[in-house]
């Protein structure tokens, strides 16, 4: 299997399991499931942590190939909405009990991320047109994003580059 | 083939195509090509114009089952923002030469229209868990729509504006 179809699979699959768990936790939420809640948003903070970190590291870069800056910057203002959902999340999952509102609350959470999920993974149409090198280096990054095996809030509260830094590394392209 | 299968790939492959059209879009109009302009813009708003509409007609109403109203009536705006952007391209590949303002703005408006695309595309995610009868019910509006063969801006301006098969706000 060549190295794109690799990657395009796991970027898919990625997508898929995220997906599944935004579900399962809208579910949890609207049943007021404390336990579910809890497990769902754990595995939810855990999954994307690489994903999120190899995307920023190598892919939205080389998007630069085909996308405006400001199409990328795009990208990671939607990570920082994601970022910030996550983290509410995770403070209702940490409740020893969950009201009607923080259920409400928590189900629109997770319903507004599934946006940002397909959002996502259509970037695969963007991808089939980066030259194979970049498809390797995005591979790359993701396996070290999976070594380091960072979860989402600790990753964006200790290793994530600042913006200015992320749009001085996009100028230099 | 699934109904869940054959969707997905003919919705990858429309996207692709259309993907690729809005590339040579812009590169036409960095050339200042007014022919080319011409050609892959008509070639995209033809493209366009049966995919907008399955969407509009059977697909994004299906998506209610899985997405809320608000993700869906976004997706509706979406589909409004590109028929801005395709009016725009019309009004520039009309002319009968670019300047480089114009040149500038067509390619703008053509780029634009990418982020539609692969948010567009990504929703195949969303169509896999919808099921086999409601898909087929997607394809067969697809067929439809393929065979009244209504460009984007003609549909947009005749069948769109008359029959909304979602409540607008």
């Amino acid at each position: 299997m060549s190295t794109r179809t690799l990657f395009e699979e796991v970027f898919r699959d990625e997508h898929r399991a995220i997906r599944d768990l935004l579900f399962d936790l809208v579910q949890a939420f609207r049943s007021r499931d404390l336990p579910g809640v809890h497990f769902f948003v754990n595995n939810l903070v855990n999954f994307a942590g690489p994903h999120f970190r190899y995307e920023e590291e190598a892919l939205y870069p080389a998007l630069l190939e085909v996308l405006s800056q400001e199409q990328v910057l795009s990208l990671l203002n939607d990570h920082d909405y994601a970022i910030g959902a996550i983290r509410k999340l995770a403070q209702l999952a940490g409740q020893s009990e969950l009201t009607a509102l923080d259920a409400r609350t928590g189900a629109d959470c997770a319903q507004g991320l599934i946006a940002k999920v397909f959002g996502c993974d259509g970037l695969s149409i963007v991808i089939e047109r980066l030259p194979d090198e970049s498809i390797g280096e995005a591979m790359s990054a993701r396996s070290r994003a999976l070594g380091a095996n960072l979860d989402l809030l600790r990753w964006a509260d200790t290793r994530r580059a600042p913006r200015q830094w992320q749009v001085e590394g996009f100028s230099a392209q | 083939m699934s109904a869940i299968t054959e969707f997905g790939a003919v919705f990858k492959n429309e996207h692709r195509t259309i993907r690729d059209a809005l590339l040579n879009l812009i590169q036409s109009f960095c050339n200042h090509d007014v022919p080319n302009v011409r050609h892959f813009l008509n070639q995209a708003a033809t493209l366009s114009g049966p995919h907008f509409r399955y969407e509009e007609d059977a697909f994004y109403p299906a998506l209610v089952e899985v997405l809320d109203e608000e993700q869906v009536q976004k997706l509706l705006s979406d589909h409004d923002r590109a028929i801005d952007a395709a009016r725009n391209l019309v009004q520039l590949a009309a002319q009968g030469e670019l300047a480089e303002k114009d040149a500038q703005s067509g390619a703008k408006y053509a780029r634009s229209l990418l982020p539609h695309v692969f948010e567009c595309d990504g929703l195949s995610i969303i169509a896999e868990l919808l099921q086999a009868q409601t898909m087929q019910k997607v394809l067969d509006a697809r067929s439809r729509s393929l065979e009244a063969n209504l460009d984007l801006l003609r549909w947009a301006d005749t069948v769109r504006s008359h029959t909304g098969v979602l409540a607008r706000p």
